[in-house]
């Protein structure tokens, strides 16, 4: 219950520095969501966090890191600013922003 | 080649970024068993109808990818011999002591000009529980998950394809069997066997260096194959393409992802090669053709994904 009945708005910046908007439902990882509204320039790779090729940069929105995300890709530094693969992580249900 | 001095890829070390997750796909879905796990968290699996200790190493890390592959090689002095040839080549080499893998005597390490670090061995203690050798069953046990036969080969992407083709088959006595070429010569990709098989290990041509493609699991046949499908797609196992079947090789495939990213193959169902056949090629505007057969195509993940 509580905030995981609803969606969550985030905004993400692509590799080409394009901002998208995007409504992700709980339990759905940003990639899954980004590829539901048809966004086709987050390429589809591993699914599961070793490739990197769904590297995107957070900009509003909380998430949460559902899985592993390979240090190759996402180092600390670029995490705390934000970088994910979106592969990995999900909207943080515990949060409205 | 007809089998020499290199025998087979005798077993490669992935890196994983979440160990149980990582057996639930290696051990209950396609099928290996865990032979050991050692004191610093590695844990060693085979496939059914292996006779050696292990032919997969997992290694916890924070990254996913290759550690190494390596050649079993018939005995002590091929060691020495392939050493030998490989210090004549002017490659480098490291001793990497017996025990460093839990049943693994010495090993001969060196990294090829792709980046990617190989060893060679000749003595690994046998499994506890291999195929049966007296009035032999198919198997001791019924396979479970995709049934997996054995490790089949590693595909690499790296930059130096040509130079790792030269040191294969100049020191290690591979045989180029299936290769992709543009029209000015230049090899795309190369597909290299030390035995019978279609291929032991095959590079692909790759900006950066020392990236891995996938490791390979043969299974029986084309329901095998279907059977593993079917097993992924319950248990959403990424896949990435298949079932099909490849151009080179001829080999039926499914490509899919383990947990951390690494892709693996589900493959059966090539041609047997002998060292007097002769090469076959295929021109770079067939590159779909040859490695997605039914397809016709690359997907989009075929050159840019890897681990
Ligand atoms: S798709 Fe490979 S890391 Fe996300
Ligand atoms: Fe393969």
């Amino acid at each position: 219950m509580g905030g995981d009945d609803g969606e969550h708005r985030l905004v993400v910046e692509t590799g080409d520095g394009a901002r998208i908007e995007l409504v992700c439902r709980p339990g759905e990882t940003l990639l899954a969501g980004l590829r539901r509204q048809g966004c086709r320039t987050v390429p589809v790779g591993c699914r599961s966090g070793g490739c990197g090729v769904c590297r995107v940069r957070v900009i509003a929105g909380a998430v949460v890191v559902a899985r592993p995300m390979s240090a190759t890709h996402v180092s600390a530094v670029a995490r705390q600013q934000g970088h994910v693969l979106a592969c990995c992580v999900q909207p943080d249900a515990g949060r409205f922003d | 080649m007809a089998v020499v001095d290199v025998l087979r890829p005798g077993f490669v070390q992935l890196r994983v970024m979440d160990m149980a997750q990582s057996l639930t796909h290696y051990r209950d879905r396609i099928g290996l068993d865990v032979v050991a796990t050692g004191a610093d968290g590695r844990v060693y699996l085979k496939a059914d109808d292996e006779f050696d200790h292990h032919s997969i190493v997992l290694r916890p890390a924070d990254t996913a990818g290759m550690d190494v592959c390596a050649f079993k090689v018939l005995d002590d002095a091929a060691l020495d011999r392939l050493t030998d040839r490989l210090h004549a080549h002017g490659v480098v080499t490291q001793a990497i002591p017996a025990g460093e893998q839990l049943g693994v005597g010495r090993r001969v390490r060196f990294t090829a000009p792709t980046g990617h670090v190989f060893d060679l061995y000749a003595d690994i203690e046998r499994a506890p529980a291999g195929p049966m050798t007296d009035n032999p069953h198919v198997w001791r046990h019924e396979p479970r998950g995709m049934a997996p036969i054995r490790f089949d080969h590693v595909l690499l992407y790296g930059d130096d394809i040509d130079g790792a083709a030269d040191l294969f088959t100049q020191c290690l006595g591979f045989r180029r069997v299936e290769e992709v070429e543009t029209p000015d010569g230049t090899v795309l990709a190369t597909f290299l066997s030390c035995s019978t098989k279609s291929h032991d290990i095959a590079f692909v041509r790759h900006a950066e260096k020392g990236k891995f493609h996938h490791c390979s699991f043969l299974l029986e046949d084309w329901n095998a194959i279907g059977r593993a499908a079917d097993l992924m797609t319950r248990y959403e196992i990424p896949i990435d393409i298949g079932p099909t079947r490849h151009g080179i090789s001829r080999g039926r495939t499914i490509y899919f992802f383990d947990p951390s990213g690494n892709r693996n193959e589900v493959f059966a169902g090539s041609y047997d090669h002998y060292p007097d056949h002769p090469r076959r090629v295929w021109s770079a505007d067939q590159v779909g053709r040859a490695i997605f057969y039914y397809e016709g195509e690359l997907n989009d993940r075929f050159m840019g994904v890897v681990t």
